[in-house]
Order: structure tokens, then C-alpha cells, then sequence
């Protein structure tokens, strides 16, 4: 059941346009990245160059290739992924029971996210390998140095390779299975609310706005606020302590796919962007699974 | 179905509607736009959560959905991109009763070419419905939604239809239809029940009751 | 047929103007702005109210916090990169609206399917733009009016207007980042008052937007899907910029090609007023769709006239 749904939107005319679309915004980005990258690399001297997976680890770290491609094309495919457009009320009767509705239908957004992750490695070691040739599962000794560089108290740096320190503490596969995990999570988090959202407002619209809210709030607190840091004077509080810093980072998206800084422990937020992602993706899970069991089913988009 | 009500939103769709239906009889259902037909079949199929009250299904509640039914409910639902046999195929895979041989049947006893590539989209509306009726038919459930389902349709598809219909009933199967044609109700149903506003107005009516109006 | 074609777009207009979408979105964008604004001026305010006057480059004063927020706002990713849905939400919802319903099919059968087709891209298009500027007329007003004359920004402002006004008259503001952004080269108004910079930078909102908007119609009339109309603008904006990257880096070794294709960067140039190059691009990049139009209209017209209503 959930292998047929799944072929029904890949066949689907539009879906195909969208990953198109996406494919070709991901391509001429990521051959910038690899242009800026490998000199960046080679300036190290004989450090070790740029291999595919550390490319790999960068990109998807970067927060800027998730707001101009992933997240985008993400955000495009929710009205395909997020219903059974065509044959809702169907495919939940020859379910037989609300119960096996709401697998598929969870199984369906989950499967998504993951194949949507997928391909874009897939393009990742694709074209970075055309140009990089280098296929070694070695961390390259310039990403050290790099790390190094990073003073303490910084707290808003994006050097040009997003690879926070720790992260050599790990095996480049360990290290990548880790981000990619926390990425798939994310996506699937995404995915899963804005499903609930539609079933609750019965408006695909509205699913895809919480998504575009919360991408347009991650953006402008990132970008505008150096790293989510928002700063005020409190007149109340002793003379050396009168600046307030309160730390938003984590009321964005931005844990749930990258770092602020190259500055941050790698395990400290990757661990809080697994936990976070699997916390809040079961939370909103369970509001579906819910749902299916109490709510009303098969219902056409109120926008048509 | 034991009075059942469905209030949303403060507004009655359904109220008391109290009825108790047979197998082997076709059953049938008129009243307004926006009497409350369509969510009376959406809650004998378990779509729809009642408020209140109680189906029972053969002595049992029903507290999930319908089990082996064929139904139309609303507009026709296809994907525009299959073929009808593609189409078929797709929901008899979920529950595997119906094989390709019998969606080829029920294609041509409704007057579809199964072998035919054009996408369901580009169908015409009669050919959609067909296709819809084909759907409902294709797993020979034993409980037949049909809301509207000759409308479209041409008069000779009219007829072949409602031959089918009939024959469903002699197998024993119950059938519930919903429609705003007189003829349609005539020709197929053993008893017909009135609603308005969500009830049902009374018990039994009959069709000889419905009158003389062609439209109802 | 001309009368009525202007009848029609005049309805059109008018539709596109007196519906709640268009001016929800003026709203939204206000509201917006004059958010980010106040979030913008939490840490200096407090400062200078708790924590005392320590060196710090922007100092409000009258004019120029509203010059200097319309520039930071032009600057901020999101907005650059979002403006075109501005466009797209206009009117291009329409098209799809009319097509769903069936509604489109009433109008085609009175007016010619060509006529339908021009006609609704140039609504689009003209309220895309309307739409464009209006946000521009939108960011001014707030500037000047709001923002400076709010209490707490008033009090800040006076207290530091003289020592801004030495600044800014010893010629060092644009070592405290206030200053208009990549309008000191091929300016054709320089030396003009800032005033006329917004001007400018209104028609380049209304030719953005009427871009994105005739973008949106083509997309609509195209696709009859909801979030590509919206985000097709946003998505186009990327694509154009990834195409001419493209184009910049297979024509590296040819240095005049490069220099030539490194104009036609969209985004980048978007938000900087008075650039005459940049209005040349934006004028090209509009006539391109135009063109693009026009190759499409028979195709469309295949998919409206043989499929009719589309069901749902």
C-alpha cells in the first residue's frame, strides 16, 4: 500500500517537475562550492585536499544550501507528500482500519524524506566526484587546521568549510551517517507537521505555510541577527553584566540541519539535532496517528 | 445505525437518524442539496466519527470502517496519470481480492476498454463515472455505497447499469443509492427514506411515495 | 475586440485590486518591515537608555534611520530572495481560481481564447507591479513617518542628532556603515537628493514586480498548480542566477564574455537603486518573459480548449 502511494507520486507529472527544478538550482550551486572549495583546500599546501565525503559533510552542514535548494524543493513537494490527493477516501477504506490509514500515511512522509535526502547526496558525490576524483573515507589534515584557527569566543563564524570542531573526533562515515541522520529527521519533522496541520485545517495551504513561516523566521534570525544572538541592555542588572544576550538559535531550524558556527561542538549539537528532530517528529506523529483514529477522514482540500 | 448524530462546529448534520438495513435490498436515499445524504453514507463507512449514537454491523459495533464495501461518494477519485486499468490495479494491490482479470471484467461490463493507455484525465465525465462504478464493483464487496452514480452517464450506460445494480441485489448484497432522479429510484430501490436537514422524515417511506416530481 | 479587451483588463485590475489577498500581503509586508525594524533597534535603544553612550556606529537620527532600515531591509536575504512572491501573489491566483471553477470558459467563449490569455498575463503583470511599488511607497512611509516619530526612537534621536550631524558632515559616514550601497558607481542621479533614489527604486519595484508577476500568470496558465504559481517566481529568481553562474564559468577563459554575462546576476542587483545597468537587466529579464509568453500561448491554448474545466 505504502510502495503504491509512493510510485503514484513519483509518477506524478508535477512532482517530476519539482525535483527537476530542484536538481537544477542544487547543480550549479554545489560546482560553486567545489570551485571556491578545493583552491580553499590546496592553499593548505600539502595538508591533504578536499575529498567527496568531506564535500559531502560540508554541504550538508552549510545552512545556505538548505535555504536555497533543500528546503525550497522541500517545501514544493509538501502538497504531494503531505495527502493522497487523488484517491484519499480509497486508499483509507481498502486500508481496511484507521490504524493501517495512518501507517501509510506516516510511512508515506517518512520514506519522502529520506529518498528526498538520498537524492541529493547521490548528486552530491556525482558531480563533486567529476571534479574531485578523490574518494578517501580519510579526514584530510587541513580540516584540523582549520578548526584550530577557530578562537573559543567565536560564536558566529562560517568559514568556508562548515565543519565544526569535534567533528574529526569521529570517522568521516561515522561522522556523515550522523549528519545525515539529523537531516533526514529534520526533513521528516518538517513533513509530518505540515501534514498535521493540513488534517487539522483541512487546507494544504496552511501546511505549507508553517513550513515558509518557519524557514522565513530561522532566515531572519540567523542572518540578521548574526547567529540567532539577540542583544539588549538591561538597565536592572548590575554595571559588567548589563548586556543581555538571549541565545534563539534553538527556536529555529537551524539545529535541526546545521551548525551556527564552525566555533560549536559538533556532538554537543549534533546530538541535540537527532534528539530534537526524533522528539519532535514522534510529538507530531502521534497528533496524525491520533487524528486518524478520532478525527474525519477522506475529506477533499477545502481550498478547491 | 442506532441514533446517530454528527454536530460540527456547533452545526447538526446529522440528527437521530435511527435505521436498520438488510442485505439482499436496495435502499434508497433522496432529499435536497445539503440534506445530509453524503455524511449519513461518509459515516456508515467509518470516514466520518458519529457524535453520538451507534452502527452495528451483523450484531456487532462498528468502531472502525467499513469492512468489504464498494462505494462512490462525492466526485469520482482517480489519478488523472493512470490509465483506468492503472488505476484499478493500484487499489486492488492494497487488499489483493480483485486480480487483473477481474479488473479487466469489471472494465468491460461498464463499458471501458481495458487495454486503452489514455490517461483517466482525459476521460470524458461519463467515462469517469464509469470508471468510479467499475471501481466500486471491482472486489465484489458486499456493501454498495453509490451516491449518484448514473449521473453522466448516457442512456444505454443508464440501463446496463441499473442492470447491475439489480443483479448485485439478487446476490445478496446491500445496496444503498442516493440520487435526485426519480427514475433511478423507481427502477432500483425496495424502500426509500426522505431526508431533510439532516433527518430522516419518515420511517419507510416507499417509493411510491416519492410522487410524481421529477425532480425530488 | 480592443474595447473589450481593455474592459476586461480594467475588470481585471479592478478585481486584482479590491480583493482582501492583494492588500493582505501590502499588510504583511508592513507589518513586517516595521518589525524588523524595532528588533533591529532593541540593542542601541537600550543602551543608550541602561547601559550607557558607548561607541557604536549607527546613530538615529531624523532621516536617516529611515534611510538607513530601507537599506538594511533591502539587504536582508529573506526579503531579496522572497520579494518575488510579492509579485505572484497579485493576481496570478486568479487565473487559477477561474480555471478551476470553470469560470475561465465564460470569459473565453465571449472574448477569444488569445485575447483571455494576453489579457490576464497583462493583469498580472500591471498589478505584480502596482503590488512592487506599493511595498516600496509601503517601506518610505514607515521610515519616515513611523519610525523616526515613535517615542522612544524620538527622544534617541534628538539626544544624538548634533553629534551625528559632525559625522555625517566630515564626510566619515560611511566608516559607520550608513550610505547608499552601490550607488556610487554609473549613478545617474547622483548628486540628486536621497528622495530621488526612492523614486527610482519605485519603478524598479514596479518593473520587479510586474516581472514576477507576468512570471506567476505564465506558471498559472502552464501548470494549475497552487504552490508552483507562488513559488515559481522565487524558484525562477534562483534558476536565472545559477544559469548565468553557469554561463560566467564556461566563459572564464574568454575574460570580455565573462565580464559581459557577470552583468546579468539578478539578485544581487535587485535592491541597489540608481544603477543603470541594473534597469537595463531588469527591463531585459521582463521583455524575456514577454517573449517567453508568447511561444507558450498556443500550447496553453491546446490544454485549455481541449480539456475545458479541469476536475479537481
Amino acid at each position: 500500500m505504502v510502495r503504491d502511494q509512493v510510485t503514484m507520486v513519483l509518477r506524478k507529472p508535477s512532482v517530476r517537475i519539482k525535483f527537476l527544478l530542484v536538481t537544477l538550482l542544487f547543480i550549479p550551486w554545489l560546482m560553486e562550492q567545489v570551485d571556491i572549495l578545493v583552491p580553499f583546500a590546496d592553499s593548505y599546501g600539502r595538508k591533504g585536499e578536499v575529498t567527496v565525503f568531506v564535500m559531502l559533510l560540508h554541504v550538508f552542514n552549510y545552512l545556505y544550501f538548505y535555504v536555497e535548494v533543500l528546503l525550497v524543493g522541500f517545501i514544493l513537494l509538501i502538497p504531494d507528500i503531505v495527502r493522497n490527493e487523488y484517491t484519499e477516501k480509497q486508499s483509507v477504506l481498502a486500508g481496511g482500519s484507521r490504524k493501517r490509514a495512518a501507517f501509510a500515511a506516516l510511512a508515506r512522509i517518512v520514506f519522502f524524506s529520506f529518498l528526498y535526502v538520498v537524492w541529493f547526496v547521490f548528486l552530491t558525490v556525482v558531480i563533486s566526484g567529476v571534479r574531485i576524483h578523490n574518494f578517501s573515507l580519510e579526514w584530510p589534515h587541513f580540516v584540523d587546521i582549520v578548526i584550530k584557527q577557530v578562537s573559543p569566543g567565536d560564536r558566529f563564524n562560517m568559514s568556508l568549510f562548515m565543519l565544526p570542531k569535534g567533528c574529526t573526533d569521529y570517522s568521516v562515515p561515522v561522522a556523515l551517517a550522523l549528519v545525515l541522520l539529523r537531516s533526514t529527521l529534520g526533513f521528516i519533522f518538517l513533513g509530518l507537521l505540515a501534514s498535521l496541520v493540513t488534517m487539522f485545517t483541512k487546507k494544504v495551504k496552511y501546511g505549507v505555510g508553517i513550513t515558509v513561516i518557519l524557514l522565513a523566521v530561522t532566515l531572519f534570525l540567523y542572518y540578521h541577527f548574526f547567529g540567532a544572538y539577540l542583544e539588549y541592555y538591561d538597565g536592572s542588572r548590575p554595571i559588567t553584566d548589563v548586556l543581555v544576550k538571549v541565545d534563539l538559535i534553538k527556536a529555529t531550524l537551524v539545529p535541526f540541519f546545521s551548525f551556527r558556527s564552525i566555533g560549536d561542538d559538533f556532538t554537543y549539537w549534533i546530538r541535540y539535532g537527532i534528539l530534537a528532530g526524533l522528539g519532535l517528529s514522534v510529538l507530531t506523529g502521534a497528533g496524525i496517528w491520533v487524528y486518524y483514529q478520532k478525527g474525519d477522514l477522506g475529506d477533499a482540500d477545502q481550498d478547491e | 445505525m442506532n441514533n446517530v448524530c454528527k454536530t460540527v462546529n456547533g452545526i447538526s448534520l446529522i440528527s437521530d437518524v435511527s435505521l436498520e438495513l438488510e442485505s439482499g435490498n436496495i435502499y434508497g436515499f433522496v432529499g435536497d442539496n445539503g440534506a445530509g445524504k453524503t455524511v449519513l453514507f461518509k459515516m456508515l463507512l467509518g470516514l466520518m466519527k458519529k457524535t453520538s449514537g451507534t452502527v452495528t454491523v451483523d450484531g456487532t459495533e462498528l468502531k472502525d470502517l467499513l469492512q468489504d464495501v464498494g462505494f462512490i461518494i462525492e466526485r469520482p477519485e482517480y489519478i488523472p496519470y493512470y490509465s483506468a486499468y492503472k488505476n484499478l490495479s493500484v487499489l486492488a494491490g492494497i487488499r489483493k481480492k480483485a486480480d487483473g482479470e477481474r479488473i479487466r471484467e469489471v472494465l468491460s461490463m461498464f463499458g471501458l476498454d481495458a487495454g486503452s493507455k489514455k490517461p483517466v484525465g482525459k476521460y470524458s465525465l461519463g467515462m469517469k463515472q464509469k470508471l468510479a462504478l467499475a471501481m466500486a464493483f471491482m472486489e465484489d464487496p458486499a456493501v454498495l455505497v453509490l451516491d449518484e452514480p448514473l449521473s453522466a452517464l448516457d442512456e444505454s450506460s443508464v440501463s446496463s447499469a441499473r442492470e447491475l445494480i439489480l443483479k448485485e441485489k439478487e446476490r445478496g448484497k446491500l445496496v444503498l443509492v442516493a440520487s435526485h432522479y426519480k427514475e433511478d429510484i423507481q427502477s432500483l430501490c425496495d424502500m426509500v427514506y426522505k431526508m431533510k436537514d439532516g433527518r430522516i422524515l419518515s420511517d419507510e417511506v416507499g417509493y411510491g411515495d416519492v410522487g410524481d416530481n421529477t425532480s425530488l | 475586440m480592443n474595447n473589450s479587451i481593455c474592459r476586461n483588463l480594467y475588470l481585471d485590475i479592478r478585481r486584482g485590486l479590491q480583493d482582501k489577498r492583494f492588500w493582505a500581503v501590502l499588510g504583511i509586508f508592513s507589518f513586517l518591515f516595521f518589525f524588523c525594524i524595532v528588533l533591529d533597534w532593541v540593542r542601541p535603544l537600550t543602551q543608550y537608555y541602561n547601559g550607557g553612550l558607548q561607541s557604536y556606529k549607527y546613530y538615529p537620527v531624523p532621516g536617516h534611520v529611515a534611510r538607513y532600515e530601507v537599506e538594511v531591509l533591502n539587504g536582508l536575504v529573506l526579503f531579496v530572495d522572497f520579494f518575488p512572491f510579492v509579485g505572484a501573489a497579485a493576481f496570478a491566483w486568479v487565473i487559477m481560481d477561474d480555471r478551476r471553477q470553470g469560470y475561465c470558459m465564460q470569459q473565453i467563449q465571449r472574448m477569444g481564447f488569445a485575447a483571455y490569455y494576453r489579457g490576464k498575463l497583462a493583469a498580472s503583470g500591471i498589478l505584480g507591479g502596482i503590488l512592487g511599488a506599493l511595498c516600496m511607497v509601503s517601506l518610505c512611509l514607515l521610515s519616515l513617518v513611523l519610525i523616526d516619530y515613535l517615542p522612544f526612537f524620538r527622544e534617541a534621536v534628538d539626544y544624538n542628532a548634533e553629534t551625528f550631524r559632525q559625522i555625517f558632515q566630515s564626510g566619515q559616514h560611511s566608516n559607520y556603515g550608513i550610505g547608499w550601497s552601490g550607488c556610487r558607481d554609473y549613478v545617474f542621479l547622483d548628486g540628486h537628493p536621497w528622495v530621488w533614489n526612492f523614486l527610482a527604486g519605485g519603478i524598479k519595484y514596479f518593473v520587479m514586480g510586474a516581472s514576477y508577476g507576468l512570471l506567476a500568470g505564465i506558471i498559472a496558465f502552464g501548470s494549475d498548480n497552487r504552490v508552483l504559481v507562488y513559488a515559481g517566481p522565487v524558484l525562477a529568481l534562483f534558476l536565472w542566477d545559477g544559469l548565468v553562474y553557469m554561463f560566467d564559468r564556461f566563459t572564464e577563459p574568454f575574460s570580455r564574455a565573462a565580464t559581459v554575462i557577470d552583468k546579468f546576476y539578478l539578485r544581487g542587483r535587485m535592491t541597489e537603486f540608481g544603477n543603470l545597468y541594473h534597469y537595463c537587466l531588469l527591463f531585459f529579464f521582463f521583455l524575456v518573459l514577454v517573449f517567453l509568453s508568447g511561444i507558450l500561448r498556443d500550447r496553453t491554448e491546446c490544454r485549455y480548449m481541449e480539456g475545458g474545466m479541469k476536475n479537481g
